[in-house]
């Protein structure tokens, strides 16, 4: 058995041999469990799919005159300013100004708030748009200016309900097709969908929460991030399997991490056609060269 | 038709439609294809896009291609009326069951990674509605 030190310090020389979740199994099969305990350090998991509880806080630093904005909208899509001055909140799930959304259904959903994450990311250039009642110390009735991620003093992520431990499988039993959070569900169960990361899912390879826990580092969508508490809805209490697996979704995680510091491709606004918008969120843990911190030790 | 023949998906682009000139038929009558129109469409401002699967010896398409190319059409020999975005491709899978000439598939049990032959497309937009992810445009 290794010591966290022990890890920590071949990590830090460079000597460190890491293996994805993926690349265990085959590892485990050749060489058994004793001799891949021995050899390897570190395993990554990761997860990439839709995390609808993705958003982001803002801080847009002051203008001239000053404006404590009430109202807000970033790339026509509505932010939350019931907070100081210049912070606000963006929600992954909030649609466009003026979408038809399920007007005539199904929906297409073209562009919401995890798109407006999508472009930050990608470092274009989006619009503010703000009202305000004005005050003596913030003036300023209405702004209208154009920013990137660059521009602004925080970009933060924050994810209160990430990496599900386990999820149902969606199928559809009755006569007509359904559209779900969990996509397009067509009559008499003819498609089946499911989103989890499988083997490689990091509460899959922990189910006791004795590695990954508030304060973990994590690799965030290409950035350095957090477990800054127990995710919303985590419930690790329920039935599990005589191995310890959750039979339910179980645990969850809430996550945080700089945007500024993250990756286009795994920050990716999505459309489900008759449902609405969000965001695909993933950390690079499929990567050879990746040193993610989010580590499953083996015993 | 001759053993020696083969099939080949083209794309047809005419960026003035010659819509009153009888092109499939010259092909059908006068280089001896077997057409197969998969999609059509001419634009408000009288663009033209074909997308079909002709089949014939190697020698009939290449005439019946130069024979086309006199109306000023642009030729796209990949046959490409619906694109997938590599880079915007997450590899969800979602569109799998829906694709149904099988263009899009699970190329690989292990990695799960969805490969999009081009060739075996039908053109039956049913990806572009479903993609969350906005990878799979028409070009026309
Ligand atoms: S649905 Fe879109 S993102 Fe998913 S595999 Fe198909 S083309 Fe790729
Ligand atoms: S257009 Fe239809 S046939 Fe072509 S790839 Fe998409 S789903 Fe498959």
């Amino acid at each position: 058995m290794k010591t966290y030190e022990q890890i920590n310090d071949r990590i830090e020389s460079g000597k460190a041999v890491v293996l994805t979740a993926d690349e265990i199994m085959d590892y485990v099969d050749k060489k058994g469990l004793k001799a891949a305990a021995k050899e390897v350090d570190v395993v990554t998991t990761a997860t990439f799919g839709p995390m609808c509880s993705s958003g982001c806080f803002l801080n847009f630093g002051h203008s001239k005159p000053k404006i404590r904005m009430s109202e807000a909208w970033v790339a026509d899509v509505l932010v939350y300013t019931g907070l100081a001055a210049v912070d606000v909140y963006l929600g992954c799930t909030q649609l466009r100004h003026g979408d038809p959304a399920n007007m005539y259904p199904p929906g297409e959903f073209r562009y919401g708030g995890g798109h407006v994450m999508e472009d930050l990311v990608a470092g274009k250039t989006l619009q503010l748009f703000a009202l305000s009642y004005g005050t003596d110390c913030y003036p300023l009735r209405e702004i209208r200016t154009y920013f990137s991620i660059q521009d602004l003093n925080q970009a933060i992520m924050v994810n209160p309900r990430n990496c599900y431990q386990n999820y149902n499988v969606a199928i559809n039993r009755s006569d007509r097709t359904i559209f779900t959070y969990m996509g397009r569900l067509e009559p008499d169960q003819k498609n089946a969908n499911y989103c989890s990361a499988g083997q490689l899912s990091p509460l899959l390879n922990d189910p006791f929460y004795e590695t990954i826990g508030v304060g973990t580092r994590v690799w965030l969508a290409g950035a350095h991030g957090h477990v800054y508490a127990e995710g919303t809805q985590h419930a690790g209490g329920g039935a599990r399997t005589p191995d310890g697996l959750p039979m339910g979704g179980a645990g969850t995680l809430a996550l945080t991490g700089d945007m500024k510091q993250m990756k286009k491709e795994f920050v990716r606004g999505v459309s489900f056609s008759g449902y609405g918008v969000s965001l695909a969120l993933g950390n690079p843990g499929r990567r050879r060269d990746d040193r993610s911190r989010l580590v499953v030790f083996l015993p | 038709m001759n053993d020696d023949s083969v099939t080949k998906k083209l794309m047809f682009y005419f960026p003035k439609c010659e819509c009153d000139k009888p092109i499939i038929y010259h092909l059908v009558k006068d280089y001896h294809l077997i057409v197969n129109v998969f999609r059509a469409k001419v634009t408000p401002e009288e663009e033209g896009y074909l997308v079909l699967d002709v089949t014939g010896t190697e020698e009939a398409i290449q005439r019946a291609i130069d024979f086309v190319k006199t109306f000023n059409v642009t030729v796209n020999y990949s046959g490409k009326g619906v694109v997938r975005d590599e880079e915007r491709c997450a590899q969800c899978g979602y569109c799998v069951p829906y694709c149904p000439s099988g263009a899009l598939k699970i190329e690989d049990r292990a990695t799960r990674k969805v490969a999009y032959n081009e060739s075996e497309c039908i053109e039956c937009l049913a990806c572009i509605r479903i993609c969350p992810f906005g990878a799979c445009t028409s070009a026309f």
